[in-house]
C-alpha cells in the first residue's frame, strides 16, 4: 500500500521523481483518461489531452501545496486542460453552441472507439444537451463517482450550486429518456 | 483508499464505460500511453535545462548592463536639463515657422547669446540654403541636356518654379 504523502515527497525529490512518476501513472492514468474522454468526446482527443495533463503535472508538482488530495489536484489539471483543448478547437472552427453540440454528437458517432446501442446513444445525446455546468457536474458525479466537495475543488464552483445543477440535470435526463 | 486501484478494478472501470456509454479504447492502450508519456516527459525535461543554464549564465550580466545604461541615460539627461522657459525659447527660435525671419526669432534670444545666435542663423539659414538652391539649379541644367529640344521650355518652367518658389 502506498502512502500518498510519501508519494508526493518522492515526486518533489529530483532523485526519486522519475520512479515516483511511474507509480503515479499506474495509479491515476486510467481514471484521468476516462474523465478527459467524457469531456473531449473522442479517444484521439482524450489521448492528446491526457499526455498534456501528465506533462503539466510533472512540471508543476513542485508547486503542489497539498491543500487538496493529489487526485483532486490532478483532476483539476485534467479538467482545465480539457477546457483549454475544447476552447482552442472551437475557436478555430468558429462554431456556435448549437453547432458545437451537433458536431460533438457527429464526432462521437464517427469515433471508431465508440460502439453504443440505441439507449447509450440517446443518453449521450441528452447529456450533450445539458448546459455546460449541468453536463460537467453530471459526468463527474454520475460517471466518475466524485463527491460534490471534490468537484467543487476541481471546478471552482460552490458545492450548493453543483448540487442544484446536478439534480436539475438528473431530472432533465430522466424526462428526456422517458419521453423517447 | 480510493486512489489505490488494483488491476481488477481498472478492468471494471473500462468495462463500465463500455457497458454504460459504449466508449471503447484500443488494445493495450494504457501500457502504450504510459510509455509515450514517460518518453515525452524526458523530452520536456531536456528542453527545460538550457533555459536554466541561460538564466544563470547570462541573466544577471544582461540585467546589470541594462540598469547601467538606464542609469547613465537619466544622469546625462539631468546634467543637460533645461528649464521650461529656455525650452520654449529654443522651440520658438529653432522650430517655429516664423524662424525664417531673423528679427522675430531674435526677440526670443538673450542679449548675451545674440552673437552666437546670429552666427548660427547666418550659417543655417543663409549659407546652407544658398548652397542647396545652387545645387538644385545645377541639377536642373545638367538634366536639361537629356531633354528633347521641343520639350525644353516646359521643362525649365516646371523645374525652376518648383525649385525657386516652392
Amino acid at each position: 500500500m502506498i502512502d500518498e504523502s510519501k508519494l508526493i515527497e518522492d515526486l518533489k525529490n529530483p532523485a526519486l521523481k522519475n520512479k515516483a512518476f511511474t507509480t503515479l501513472l499506474d495509479l491515476y492514468q486510467e481514471r484521468l483518461y476516462w474523465h478527459i474522454r467524457k469531456m473531449v468526446v473522442t479517444h484521439e482527443n482524450a489521448d492528446d489531452v491526457l499526455q498534456n495533463t501528465f506533462i503539466r503535472v510533472f512540471r508543476s508538482i513542485k508547486t503542489f501545496k497539498e491543500k487538496s488530495t493529489l487526485l483532486t489536484w490532478m483532476y483539476r489539471i485534467a479538467y482545465n486542460e480539457s477546457l483549454r483543448y475544447l476552447e482552442k478547437n472551437n475557436k478555430i472552427s468558429h462554431l456556435s453552441m448549437d453547432e458545437i453540440e451537433l458536431k460533438n454528437q457527429d464526432v462521437l458517432t464517427q469515433d471508431i472507439y465508440f460502439d453504443a446501442d440505441a439507449v447509450q446513444q440517446k443518453l449521450h445525446k441528452v447529456v450533450e444537451q445539458l448546459s455546460d455546468k449541468q453536463g460537467m457536474v453530471f459526468k463527474m458525479k454520475y460517471f466518475d463517482d466524485l463527491s460534490f466537495k471534490q468537484i467543487a475543488a476541481i471546478s471552482d464552483v460552490s458545492e450548493n450550486t453543483l448540487k442544484s445543477s446536478y439534480y436539475t440535470a438528473v431530472k432533465l435526463i430522466e424526462e428526456k429518456m422517458l419521453a423517447s | 483508499m480510493s486512489y489505490l486501484k488494483k488491476d481488477s478494478d481498472k478492468k471494471t472501470l473500462a468495462q463500465e464505460h463500455k457497458d454504460y456509454l459504449g466508449l471503447d479504447i484500443p488494445k493495450d492502450y494504457f501500457i502504450n500511453s504510459k510509455k509515450n508519456i514517460l518518453k515525452n516527459i524526458s523530452k520536456a525535461e531536456g528542453e527545460v535545462k538550457p533555459i536554466r543554464q541561460f538564466k544563470s549564465a547570462y541573466f544577471y550580466p544582461i540585467a546589470a548592463s541594462l540598469l547601467l545604461a538606464l542609469g547613465l541615460t537619466f544622469w546625462i539627461q539631468d546634467n543637460k536639463s533645461v528649464t521650461p522657459i529656455e525650452f520654449n525659447k529654443m522651440k520658438m527660435t529653432q522650430f517655429s515657422p516664423e524662424n525664417n525671419e531673423s528679427l522675430v526669432a531674435s526677440l526670443f534670444v538673450d542679449e548675451s547669446d545674440m552673437d552666437n545666435f546670429l552666427d548660427a542663423y547666418v550659417m543655417n539659414e543663409i549659407i546652407l540654403e544658398t548652397a542647396i538652391e545652387e545645387y538644385n539649379l545645377d541639377a536642373i541644367f545638367i538634366n536639361s541636356f537629356f531633354v528633347e529640344d521641343s520639350l525644353i521650355d516646359k521643362y525649365f518652367d516646371e523645374n525652376i518654379i518648383e525649385s525657386m518658389l516652392l
